[in-house]
C-alpha cells in the first residue's frame, strides 16, 4: 500500500491557535452587543420591522438553540424604543346595542384617567341625584301630579254618580268593581218584587238608564289607564328635568377634561342621556334586592357607567414587545369572562379581557410557531386578525356553537401589529406549501444560520460572544485556552474545520458546566481543562448505551473483527444518535454471490429494515457492477447484502462503499483486511462521496480497536471530501501520532478496494480489459463466467424443453 | 284568632271592607290596639244594597280594572263577601300573632254608616275608612313614584286631631301623637278659637316634648275641619266623641269627603 498515505495529524484536528487570540481572558474583551454569523437573518428582521405594509410579518426560522428568540427580541426592543407608546383602549357600555360593548381609543395614559373620572362621577351622582329628588319642590310637584290624576278620576266618577242620582240610581261598590242600583221612592235600592210590579215601559226605562250609566262608566274606566299613563309620563319628564339638573354640571366637568377627544365626548353625551333616562336607577339603590338562597343579587344599575381599560400604556415610552408562551385562541384575541350569579352565568363589558394582540397592538408580538399551530383554532384566529387588521373577541365556545347563552360581541379593535413567528424551517416550508394564506401574511423569512465561517476574525467575534455570555450568565471569565477549546468544540459541533456552530444553547451549557467545575475546584477563571471536563462529563452521562454496545463487541456477542482477512466481509460504520449525543458503531457487512439474474438483494430492504436512502445506495452499487464489468454480457449474478446483527432500521447511503467493496471481494475471491473499516457513499461512476458523522464513525472503530488492542494496522477509510470535517477526539489523534491508528481518505471505489484487499484494482487496457490478476479483472472474469454458465444453463434448459 | 268574648280594658273597632284602603286601615288599627293593649274588633259590613241589587234581573257588575260587565246575582255577591271575610280573618290572625293582641271579627249586614255609628256607640275607638264614597286611590303603590323614604320635611301628609279638653280628646291626642311618631309625620292639633290659648296649654302638657302644630278653627264643625285639612291633606284624623251622642251626619259627611281614615275616640 505504498501509494496510499494515511492522513497527517494536522488533517485530523484543527486546533485554535491561542497565540492569535489577543487577550488573556474574556474580562479583557470589550463589551460586545452585536450578533455574529447572522447577517441574512438580521437583514430580514430589520427589513420586516421597517416596512409598514400589510403582510410583512416575519417568520424567524432555524434550529432551536440558535438564539433566534434572543436576537429577535433584542432587535424588536431596539425598534420599539424608537416608537411612541400606542393608544390605550377601553371598553364601555353601548347604550344603543347593549350586547355590543363600544371600544374607545385614547392617547396613552388617558384610559386610566377616564376610568377614574367615571368612578368619581358615579360616586358623585350617587349623592347628587338623591339630593335633587329629596327636595320639597320635587315632592310637591309629584303630589300635585298625583292629585291631578285623583281629581280627574274622582271628578269623572263623582259626576257619573251625581248623574245616576238624578236618575234615581245609586252608584255602588261591589267586591270586584262597581254597579248601578235603581232606587225606590224611599231612596232604598228597589226590591225585586217592587220592580216586577212596575209598568213594563217604566221597567224598560230603568234598565235603559242603568245600561246607559254602565256604558259611561265603562268609558271612564277605560280612560283611567290613559290618564295614568299621561301622569306617569309627566312624572318621568319631571324626573328627567331634575336628573338633568343634577347631572349636567358633573358630566360637563369630565367633558372639559377630555374635550380634545371627540369619541369620548360623544360617549359622555350618551352617558348623560342615559343617566337622565334612567335616573330612577340611582334612586333605587336603597331598595331591597332580590335574594335567592340567602344570596342577594348585586345592584348593577350603575355598573354600566364604568370604564374597562383593557390596554393601559400609562407611563410607557416605547411600543410594546410582547411574547406569549401559551398562544391559545383566547390568550391571543382576548376573552369575555363570566361570573356566577343567582345560579346562572352572567357577563358584561367589564369582564372583557385583553389578549396578546391587544397588548401588542401598535408594537410587536413574538410567538412560537409550533405552539400557535398546536393550540386549537389559535392559528386561524391569528390569521383572521392579521387578514382583517382588527381584533374581534369571539369566544371559542360561541364560534363552535357550544354556548347558547347570550354573550357579548365587543366592537372589534383596529390592529396594527408586527408578528414574528419563531419556528423550525420544516414548519415554514410546510406552511408555504399547504397554507395558501401563510405566504400572504408572513412575507419576510428570517433564516437563521446554524454555522458561521471559522477564521481569525470570526474566532475573535466568537470570543467576544463568549465573553458576553459569561457576563450575562454571571459565569467566571474564560481564559485564552478555554476560549480556544470552545471554538474547537464548536467546530466539532459544526462537523467542519472551517465552520463554527452558532448553536448557542449547547455552547452555553458547556460554559455553565465548565464554570461549575472551575468553582468546584476553587478556580477564579475557566480554563481549557474545565471546558474539556464539561464536554467529557456530558458525554459520560449520555453514553451508557455506547458502553453496552462496545462491551458486547469486546465480548464477541456482536461480531466485529479488527484483524485478519475475510472474503465478502467488511467493517462498515454507522452512527447512532441519542438526541444530545451520537456515537459511531462498527457493523459487519457481508456479501454472497451466485449465479442469477443480476439482482442484488438488500436483505435490510427485504425485511423492511432498510430506509429508502439505503435502498437507493444498494441500487447504485448494483448498477455500478452492471456498467463497469462484462459490459458485453448480461449481469448473471445474484448477490445478497446484509448488515449482520443489525436489528433496527438502517438508513442512509454511507455504507454503500463498504457494501460494494464486500460485493467485489465476494466476486473476486480476494479477502478484505478486517483491521480496516470503511465509510462513504458512492455514485454510479465509482466516486466516493461525503457522508455525515465522520468523526463519530472513526472514533467508534478506534474505540473497538483499542479495546481489542491497537496493532498499528487498524485504520478507517473515509471519503476524501470528508477530510475537512475531521475534528477527532484527542485520544484518536494521539494514537495516530504514535502510529497506532490511521485514517485514509479515498476518492474512488478502486482506491478503497485496493486498500482493503492489498491488490491493485486495475484499469482497462487498450483492449478494454482489466489485468487478469487485478481486483477488477477477477471480478469481470467471475461475471463473464457466470454469464456463460447462465447462457449454457439456458440453452440446456431450452433443449430439454424442446425434447 | 283570639276569643272575641274575652274582656279587655279598651276595645278598638275598625270598620272595614276588602278594599285596599280598608286593609291598610286594619293594619293601622292593629298598631293602635297594640299600643294601648286593646282588643281589636274588625267589623266587616256587608252592604245590604248589594243583595237588593243582586236580586234584580238586570243587575250587572263592572270590573274595576277592565270595565267589563258581568251578571251580578245573590250567590256571586255572597261568595265574594265570604271570600273577603275569610281574607280579613287571616289578616287578623296574622296581626294577632305578630302584635300579641286579641282580635275578633264581626260580620254584619246593613248600611255602612249606620252600622259604623252603631259600633261607635258601643266601643272606645272606632276607625272608619272611606269605603262607600267614590273616592279611590288613583295610583297604587307599585305605580307611584315613591322612591324616597319620606321625612317630615318631605311633605308626607300630617296626622290631625281635634282637641276640646275632654278626656276623649286627651286619648285622641295620645293616639295621634303615637301615629305621627310612627309615621314620622307632622301632628296638627285643631282647637276651637274661643278657648284656643287654654286648650293649647292643656294639649302641650299632654304632649310633653312632642312637637305639634296648633291650628285654630272657628267652630267644631265638619266643614271647618275639612277646610283646615284640605289644603295640606291628611293621613289620619282623630275625632274625640263629645259628651253628647255622635251626630250621624258628622261622620257621614266626613267619610264622604275625607280620603283618610277617621278615628272616633270615646
Amino acid at each position: 500500500m505504498p501509494r496510499f498515505e494515511p492522513l497527517p495529524i494536522e488533517a485530523l484536528y484543527t486546533s485554535c491557535d491561542t497565540s492569535r487570540l489577543p487577550f488573556k481572558d474574556t474580562a479583557e474583551l470589550e463589551e460586545f452587543d452585536g450578533v455574529i454569523g447572522q447577517p441574512r437573518a438580521l437583514g430580514a428582521i430589520h427589513f420586516g420591522t421597517g416596512i409598514d405594509r400589510d403582510g410583512f410579518n416575519i417568520y424567524a426560522m432555524g434550529s432551536s438553540g440558535t438564539g433566534r428568540f434572543t436576537i429577535v427580541t433584542r432587535i424588536l426592543e431596539q425598534q420599539a424604543a424608537k416608537r411612541d407608546a400606542p393608544s390605550d383602549w377601553c371598553y364601555v357600555y353601548n347604550f344603543k346595542q347593549t350586547h355590543k360593548p363600544k371600544a374607545l381609543r385614547l392617547p396613552a395614559g388617558h384610559g386610566v384617567t377616564l376610568r377614574s373620572d367615571m368612578e368619581q362621577l358615579i360616586e358623585d351622582l350617587g349623592s347628587a341625584i338623591p339630593s335633587a329628588f329629596e327636595t320639597e319642590e320635587y315632592h310637591s310637584r309629584i303630589e300635585k301630579l298625583e292629585q291631578e290624576l285623583t281629581e280627574r278620576r274622582d271628578n269623572a266618577l263623582n259626576e257619573l254618580a251625581t248623574e245616576a242620582g238624578q236618575h234615581n240610581v245609586r252608584f255602588l261598590h261591589t267586591p270586584a268593581g262597581f254597579a248601578f242600583a235603581p232606587l225606590d221612592k224611599k231612596g232604598e235600592v228597589i226590591r225585586p218584587e217592587t220592580f216586577e210590579k212596575l209598568p213594563q215601559d217604566e221597567k224598560q226605562s230603568i234598565e235603559q238608564t242603568v245600561e246607559d250609566l254602565q256604558k259611561k262608566l265603562q268609558r271612564i274606566i277605560r280612560q283611567i289607564p290613559i290618564w295614568q299613563k299621561e301622569t306617569r309620563e309627566k312624572m318621568k319628564e319631571l324626573d328627567r328635568e331634575i336628573g338633568r339638573y343634577a347631572v349636567d354640571h358633573l358630566i360637563g366637568l369630565i367633558k372639559e377634561h377630555h374635550q380634545a377627544l371627540p369619541e369620548v365626548v360623544a360617549y359622555l353625551d350618551d352617558v348623560e342621556h342615559d343617566i337622565v333616562e334612567h335616573v330612577r336607577d340611582f334612586r333605587a339603590e336603597s331598595e331591597p334586592q332580590p335574594v335567592l338562597f340567602g344570596v342577594a343579587a348585586k345592584p348593577e344599575v350603575l355598573h354600566r357607567y364604568n370604564v374597562n381599560v383593557i390596554i393601559d400604556h400609562d407611563g410607557e415610552q416605547a411600543a410594546p414587545v410582547v411574547y406569549q408562551d401559551l398562544p391559545t385562541h383566547s390568550n391571543m384575541v382576548g376573552r369575555v369572562e363570566y361570573r356566577a350569579q343567582m345560579g346562572t352565568l352572567v357577563t358584561d363589558f367589564m369582564l372583557i379581557k385583553a389578549g396578546d394582540l391587544h397588548q401588542a397592538n401598535g408594537g410587536y408580538l413574538i410567538l412560537d410557531a409550533i405552539r400557535v399551530l398546536t393550540q386549537p383554532f389559535a392559528w386561524d384566529s391569528l390569521k383572521r386578525a392579521l387578514r382583517s387588521r382588527e381584533i374581534r373577541i369571539e369566544p371559542l365556545e360561541k364560534a363552535l356553537g357550544f354556548m347558547s347563552t347570550v354573550s357579548l360581541e365587543p366592537e372589534p379593535i383596529p390592529l396594527d401589529v408586527k408578528v414574528v413567528l419563531i419556528g423550525e424551517r420544516i414548519l415554514y416550508y410546510l406552511l408555504c406549501q399547504f397554507d395558501p394564506e401563510f405566504s400572504d401574511l408572513f412575507k419576510v423569512a428570517a433564516d437563521f444560520e446554524e454555522r458561521m465561517g471559522r477564521d481569525q476574525d470570526s474566532n475573535l467575534q466568537f470570543a467576544h460572544l463568549l465573553g458576553r455570555i459569561a457576563k450575562q450568565e454571571s459565569l467566571l471569565c474564560l481564559d485564552q485556552s478555554a476560549v480556544a477549546r470552545i471554538i474547537e468544540h464548536s467546530s466539532r459541533l459544526a462537523e467542519d474545520t472551517e465552520k463554527l456552530s452558532i448553536h448557542m444553547r449547547e455552547i452555553v451549557d458547556i460554559m455553565q458546566e465548565a464554570d461549575f467545575r472551575a468553582r468546584q475546584g476553587g478556580q477564579e477563571i475557566i480554563s481549557r481543562e474545565h471546558v474539556q471536563r464539561a464536554i467529557d462529563d456530558k458525554i459520560y452521562r449520555l453514553d451508557r448505551i455506547r458502553d453496552h454496545i462496545y462491551e458486547a463487541i469486546r465480548r464477541g456477542t456482536l461480531k466485529i473483527d479488527t484483524e485478519g482477512s475475510k472474503v465478502g466481509q467488511i467493517n462498515g460504520l454507522s452512527v447512532i444518535d441519542l438526541g444530545g449525543f451520537s456515537f459511531g458503531q462498527p457493523a459487519r457487512i457481508t456479501a454472497t454471490t451466485r449465479l442469477g439474474s443480476g439482482k442484488v438483494i438488500d436483505i435490510q430492504r427485504e425485511t423492511e429494515l432498510g430506509g429508502n436512502i439505503h435502498s437507493k445506495g444498494v441500487l447504485i452499487l448494483s448498477n455500478y457492477l452492471a456498467s463497469h464489468y462484462a459490459k458485453g454480457h448480461p449481469l448473471s449474478m445474484s448477490a445478497s447484502l446484509v448488515f449482520e446483527q443489525s436489528y433496527g432500521l438502517v438508513e442512509g447511503d454511507s455504507a454503500s462503499l463498504a457494501e460494494l467493496c464486500a460485493l467485489l471481494s465476494a466476486l473476486s475471491g480476494l479477502a478484505i483486511n478486517q483491521s480496516l473499516a470503511v465509510t462513504g457513499s458512492i455514485n454510479q461512476l465509482g466516486e466516493v462521496q461525503a457522508i455525515g458523522g465522520v468523526n463519530q464513525k472513526i472514533e467508534g472503530f478506534f474505540d473497538i480497536c483499542r479495546a481489542a488492542k491497537l496493532t498499528g494496522q487498524q485504520a478507517v477509510l473515509i471519503p476524501k471530501s470528508n477530510v475537512a470535517h475531521l475534528m477527532l477526539r484527542h485520544d484518536v489523534v494521539v494514537a495516530v501520532e504514535r502510529g497506532d491508528f490511521r485514517v485514509y481518505a479515498v476518492e474512488t471505489v478502486d482506491e478503497a478496494i485496493e486498500l482493503l484487499t492489498g491488490v491493485t484494482a486495475g484499469a482497462r487496457d487498450q483492449k478494454d480489459e482489466y489485468p487478469s490478476e487485478s481486483v477488477n479483472g477477477r471480478v469481470e472474469k467471475t461475471l463473464v463466467d457466470l454469464a456463460t454458465r447462465r447462457r449454457d444453463y439456458a440453452r440446456e434448459h431450452q433443449e430439454r424443453e424442446q425434447q | 284568632m283570639s276569643d272575641p268574648n274575652t274582656k279587655t280594658k279598651t276595645r278598638v273597632t275598625v270598620v272595614i271592607d276588602t278594599s285596599r284602603g280598608s286593609l291598610d286601615t286594619l293594619r293601622t288599627a292593629a298598631d293602635l290596639a297594640a299600643q294601648v293593649q286593646a282588643h281589636l274588633v274588625a267589623l266587616f259590613i256587608e252592604d245590604i244594597n248589594l243583595f237588593s241589587l243582586a236580586d234584580l234581573p238586570f243587575a250587572r257588575e263592572l270590573d274595576r280594572t277592565s270595565g267589563a260587565t258581568r251578571p251580578l246575582d245573590r250567590n256571586a255577591v255572597t261568595e265574594a263577601l265570604q271570600a273577603d271575610a275569610k281574607r280579613i280573618r287571616q289578616l287578623l290572625q296574622t296581626e294577632s300573632e305578630q302584635r300579641q293582641i286579641m282580635t275578633s271579627l264581626k260580620v254584619v249586614r246593613g248600611h255602612y254608616v249606620s252600622a259604623a255609628m252603631e259600633a261607635a256607640e258601643q266601643t272606645d275607638v272606632v276607625i272608619l275608612s272611606n269605603v262607600t264614597g267614590v273616592r279611590l286611590r288613583t295610583i297604587n303603590a307599585a305605580e307611584r313614584a315613591r322612591p324616597w323614604p319620606r321625612t317630615r320635611a318631605g311633605g308626607a301628609k300630617p296626622v290631625w286631631t281635634l282637641f276640646d279638653g275632654s278626656a276623649a280628646a286627651g286619648r285622641a291626642l295620645a293616639m295621634a301623637r303615637y301615629v305621627s311618631e310612627q309615621r314620622e309625620t307632622e301632628l296638627v292639633v285643631l282647637i276651637a278659637n274661643k278657648a284656643f290659648k287654654r286648650l293649647v296649654g292643656q294639649a302641650k302638657d299632654l304632649l310633653g316634648d312632642t312637637p305639634a302644630r296648633y291650628q285654630p278653627i272657628a267652630a267644631v264643625e265638619a266643614r271647618e275641619i275639612l277646610n283646615a285639612m284640605i289644603a295640606e291633606g291628611s293621613s289620619m284624623f282623630f275625632w274625640p266623641r263629645g259628651k253628647s251622642s255622635l251626630s250621624d251626619k258628622l261622620p257621614a259627611f266626613l267619610l264622604d269627603e275625607l280620603v283618610c281614615p277617621l278615628v272616633v275616640v270615646s
